[in-house]
């Protein structure tokens, strides 16, 4: 066995929060797969994931982001109280379009920072395309037992939404 | 549930610092391979072959802004990135292959510095039996995995 399925949770109804508890601190990596749509009418919108609950300013990113027309990137400059998370497609965006999301956590159960390396995509059919590649890395140093992914604000991920956790061993 | 389809044909995790890994006798059985680097730089090298047959193009982000390069060289490696903290994640597709070059696509993250993404070829037909992990020193407790991906 490499890649094992944790859980899978489907959204049956809108919901704020997803959360994955209990992990099991048996494997050596993580994978999260997120499939998901915002309620929010525009603009689209991030996630924000945690780990353990810690929402402290223990999170760094460096991304680069293609729109269709342009290529950017963007560096904190300080550590953040979240990782980024999956872009959704705004409830405005074409019907049955949701975002895809791919997050690779190493080594989870270290006493060291952790890494992450993070694709991710946001495409409506239509005049709104996203996507990006990110360096992640939370600083906490105890393993990884929990992963919370958020809305920012008043915001929902819609019914359908998915998200899957893998662990590698 | 499915049938897995990635299993793990080798994993090794240093006890001390280290300047290479090697991957060898990589068995044949898989459509793919992916092998994950628990550090944010390293350089990969197939069968042996220290010939300037690696070639790639490459996208990165950082604080100096977007970049992007192509070139050849004697291995597939990161453009951007320094030896710090990270992963490193290389597919490469087709590799038990006798009649194609291989391809492959190489993340580099390296903590909060750079994010880069390369698509890379090794321009040989032969089947890749070896892969050295190399380029900088690698400090205990980084890991390796090798995954081979099921037809």
């Amino acid at each position: 066995m490499a890649y094992e399925l944790i859980e899978t949770i489907e959204l049956a109804s809108a919901a704020s929060s997803i959360e994955f508890t209990s992990i099991p601190q048996d494997g050596v990596d993580l994978l999260l797969v997120v499939s998901g749509r915002s309620d929010k009418a525009t603009p689209v919108s991030d996630l924000l994931i945690r780990f353990n609950a810690d929402s402290t300013n223990s999170y760094d990113r460096v991304q680069l982001v293609g729109s269709g027309t342009a290529v950017s990137t963007f560096k904190t400059s300080s550590s953040e109280p979240y990782l980024i998370g999956p872009r959704l497609p705004a409830a405005t965006s074409t019907a049955n379009t949701f975002s895809n999301d791919q997050i690779y956590i190493s080594n989870y159960t270290s006493s060291s920072a952790k890494s992450i390396s993070q694709d991710k995509v946001s495409e409506d059919n239509a005049t709104t395309a996203y996507q990006a590649i990110l360096a992640q890395s939370w600083s906490g140093s105890v393993g990884i037992t929990s992963i919370t992914i958020e809305t920012f604000g008043v915001e929902q991920m819609v019914a359908d939404t998915t998200a899957s956790l893998y662990k590698i061993s | 549930m499915a049938t897995p389809t990635y299993d793990l044909l080798d994993s090794t995790t240093l006890a001390s610092s280290a300047s290479s890994v090697t991957f060898s006798s990589i068995s044949q059985d898989y459509r793919d391979l992916v092998l994950v680097v628990g550090w944010g730089y390293a350089d990969f090298r197939f069968n042996s072959d220290t010939g300037s047959n690696y070639s790639k193009v490459v996208m990165a982000g950082r604080s100096a802004g977007a970049s992007s390069a192509s070139g050849t060289g004697t291995v597939i490696g990161p453009q951007y990135a320094s030896s710090v903290a990270g992963v490193s994640i290389l597919q490469i597709m087709d590799y038990s292959a006798t009649d194609k070059h291989k391809s492959c696509l190489l993340r580099i993250s390296s903590n909060a510095s750079v994010t880069e993404a390369t698509a890379g070829r090794w321009a040989n037909t032969a089947a890749l039996t070896a892969i050295e992990v190399r380029g900088t020193t690698f400090p205990a407790d980084t890991t390796f995995h090798l995954f081979g991906i099921a037809s």
